[in-house]
C-alpha cells in the first residue's frame, strides 16, 4: 500500500521530469497564492478568484429579513406577484438583489426585464408594468413576528403618464 | 535536535532545501493511476447532471435582455461575447457532449492524448458556463474545487481504471483537488470574519437562511434561536480546522469525509442548500481505486 518514495527503477514511466514538477508547483504557489489574497482584498469580480462570502454577513438580531419580487401587469390585467427565477424572467431574486441599485438608480432598466420576460415567453402577453418591491419580515430577536411590510423600489410603465398608487 | 553527541552526524542540507524537498514530496505523493481514472469519470459523469439538471440556469441567461449582463473581470478582459440562446445552448451541450465522450475513452482505456485535449475543451467550457451563469448580479461560490478538478484532470497523462501503478503527476492533479476544497472551506471562515465579523458565529445569518428557504426540519428551529446559534458556531470552527484534513491519515481522511458529506446532506435538509461540485470533489480523498480493483493478498 505505501510507496513512499517513487523509483524510477519500479515505473519508469510514472516519473515526472523536473521542469513537470517546477511548473506544477508554480501553478499550485499561483493558484492559491492569488485565491488567498482574494480572500482578503478581492471581490466577486474576481472570480474564480474572489472571496467565498456565502452567507458571510451578519445580521442582526432585531430587525428584518427582505426578499425582492416582482409585480407585474399585462394588458387589462391587475398587479400580479412574480417571483424572479429562470423560468420566469431568466434571473433569480439573487440576481435582482445583486442589481438592485442600478434599478433604483434607473427604473427605466425594468423595460430589460420586460423584455427577457418576452424572449423567454413568446406566446404570452407582454409586460406593460412592472414594479420591484421588497417584502421585509419583522424579526425580534431573533424570532420572525410573521409581519410582512411592502415597499415598492423601483417601477417602470409602458404608458408614462400612469399615475402611481401605493 | 537535543543537545546529545549523536552517533550519525546530521547531513549538511539547508532547511530551506529540506522544506522544499518535504514539499515537493507532499505535493508529488504518488498516487495508483487507477485513482485518478476513477475520479475522472466520477468529476466527467456528474457534469452533465449539474449543467442539465442542478444548475441549468445559466440557459436562461441567454434570453435575458443585454442591459442586464453585467460581466464579470476575465469577461471584460478577454472580452467574451455577450451572451445570446445559441451561444449557452452550445457551451452547454458542448460541455455535456465531450465529458458523454471522454467518460467513454477512459472506460474503454483508448485514444489517451484525445481525452487530454477533450478535458482542456471542457475544462474552458465549463469555465465560460461559469461566467455566464454569474455575470447578472449574483457570483456563487461553491465549485472551486470542480473547477480546480477540471483545469488539472488533463495535466495527470494516461491512466487506466485498472493501472495500479504509482503515478506522481496523478498525486498532484488529486491534491490540487484536495487543497482547493480545504481551501474552500477555511477562506469561507475568513470571508465571514472579513465581511461579518467575528460577530457573525452570534447573528442570525443561519436564522434569515431558514425563514427564506427553511424546510419543516429547520422551521421549528426558528423559535430556538440558540440551535441555529450553535450551529454558526460549529460552521466556523469546522470550517477555521479543515486544513487538518489535508494531513490526516487516510483513515481518518475518510471518516472525515463521511462527516463532511453528512454535514451538506443536514444542510440541505434544512434550508435546501447543497453544494454538489464541492461535495463530489470530496472523493478526492478517498482510495477510488479500491471500487474496482479488489486487494489481491
Amino acid at each position: 500500500m505505501t510507496s513512499a518514495t517513487p523509483s524510477p527503477s519500479t515505473d519508469p514511466a510514472s516519473e515526472i521530469t523536473s521542469s513537470g514538477r517546477w511548473w506544477r508547483l508554480v501553478a499550485a504557489a499561483a493558484v492559491f497564492g492569488v485565491l488567498t489574497v482574494g480572500a482578503f482584498l478581492g471581490s466577486d469580480d474576481h472570480f474564480p478568484f474572489g472571496p467565498f462570502r456565502m452567507y458571510a454577513t451578519s445580521s442582526q438580531a432585531t430587525g428584518e429579513v427582505a426578499v425582492v419580487a416582482l409585480q407585474i401587469k399585462s394588458e387589462g390585467s391587475d398587479w400580479t406577484l412574480v417571483r424572479p427565477s429562470p423560468g420566469t424572467v431568466g434571473m433569480n431574486v439573487a440576481e435582482f438583489e445583486g442589481q438592485l441599485p442600478r434599478f433604483e438608480e434607473d427604473p427605466d432598466l425594468l423595460a430589460a426585464v420586460a423584455a427577457s420576460r418576452s424572449a423567454l415567453h413568446p406566446d404570452e402577453p407582454a409586460w406593460t408594468d412592472l414594479r420591484i418591491v421588497r417584502q421585509a419580515t419583522e424579526v425580534v430577536d431573533k424570532v420572525p413576528t410573521g409581519e410582512v411590510v411592502e415597499t415598492v423600489l423601483a417601477q417602470w410603465s409602458t404608458a408614462p403618464d400612469d399615475a402611481e398608487t401605493g | 535536535m537535543s543537545a546529545t553527541t549523536e552517533a550519525e552526524p546530521a547531513p549538511r542540507v539547508g532547511t530551506g532545501t529540506r522544506v522544499a524537498a518535504a514539499l515537493s514530496r507532499w505535493w508529488f505523493t504518488p498516487v495508483p493511476r487507477a485513482r485518478i481514472a476513477a475520479f475522472r469519470v466520477l468529476i466527467y459523469a456528474f457534469l452533465p447532471l449539474d449543467v442539465l439538471v442542478l444548475r441549468p440556469w445559466g440557459a436562461a441567461h441567454g434570453y435575458v435582455d443585454a442591459d442586464l449582463y453585467r460581466p464579470l473581470l476575465i469577461g471584460r478582459v478577454l472580452p467574451l461575447p455577450t451572451p445570446t440562446p445559441t451561444l449557452v445552448h452550445l457551451v452547454q451541450y458542448g460541455a455535456v457532449g465531450l465529458s458523454a465522450a471522454i467518460v467513454v475513452l477512459i472506460a474503454m482505456n483508448r485514444a489517451p492524448r484525445v481525452q487530454t485535449w477533450l478535458g482542456a475543451g471542457i475544462f474552458l467550457l465549463y469555465l465560460e458556463w461559469m461566467l455566464v451563469s454569474f455575470s447578472y448580479g449574483k457570483v456563487d461560490h461553491d465549485r472551486f474545487a470542480f473547477l480546480v478538478a477540471l483545469a488539472v484532470l488533463p495535466t495527470a497523462g494516461r491512466a487506466a481504471l485498472r493501472d495500479m501503478a504509482p503515478s506522481p503527476s496523478a498525486g498532484w492533479a488529486l491534491r490540487m483537488v484536495q487543497v482547493g476544497v480545504v481551501a474552500t472551506y477555511f477562506l469561507a471562515a475568513i470571508a465571514k470574519v472579513r465581511y461579518g465579523g467575528w460577530a457573525w458565529a452570534n447573528s442570525t445569518t443561519i436564522a434569515r437562511a431558514v425563514i427564506r428557504r427553511g424546510t419543516m426540519l429547520a422551521d421549528p428551529l426558528l423559535q430556538l434561536p440558540w440551535t441555529l446559534q450553535l450551529s454558526q458556531w460549529f460552521i466556523l470552527t469546522l470550517e477555521f480546522a479543515s486544513p487538518a484534513l489535508l494531513f490526516m491519515r487516510q483513515k481518518f481522511q475518510q471518516y472525515a469525509v463521511a462527516f463532511l458529506v453528512s454535514f451538506h446532506v443536514v444542510t440541505f435538509l434544512m434550508i435546501r442548500i447543497i453544494f454538489m461540485p464541492h461535495v463530489v470533489c470530496l472523493a478526492a480523498f478517498l482510495p477510488l481505486e479500491r471500487i474496482l480493483n479488489r486487494k489481491t493478498a
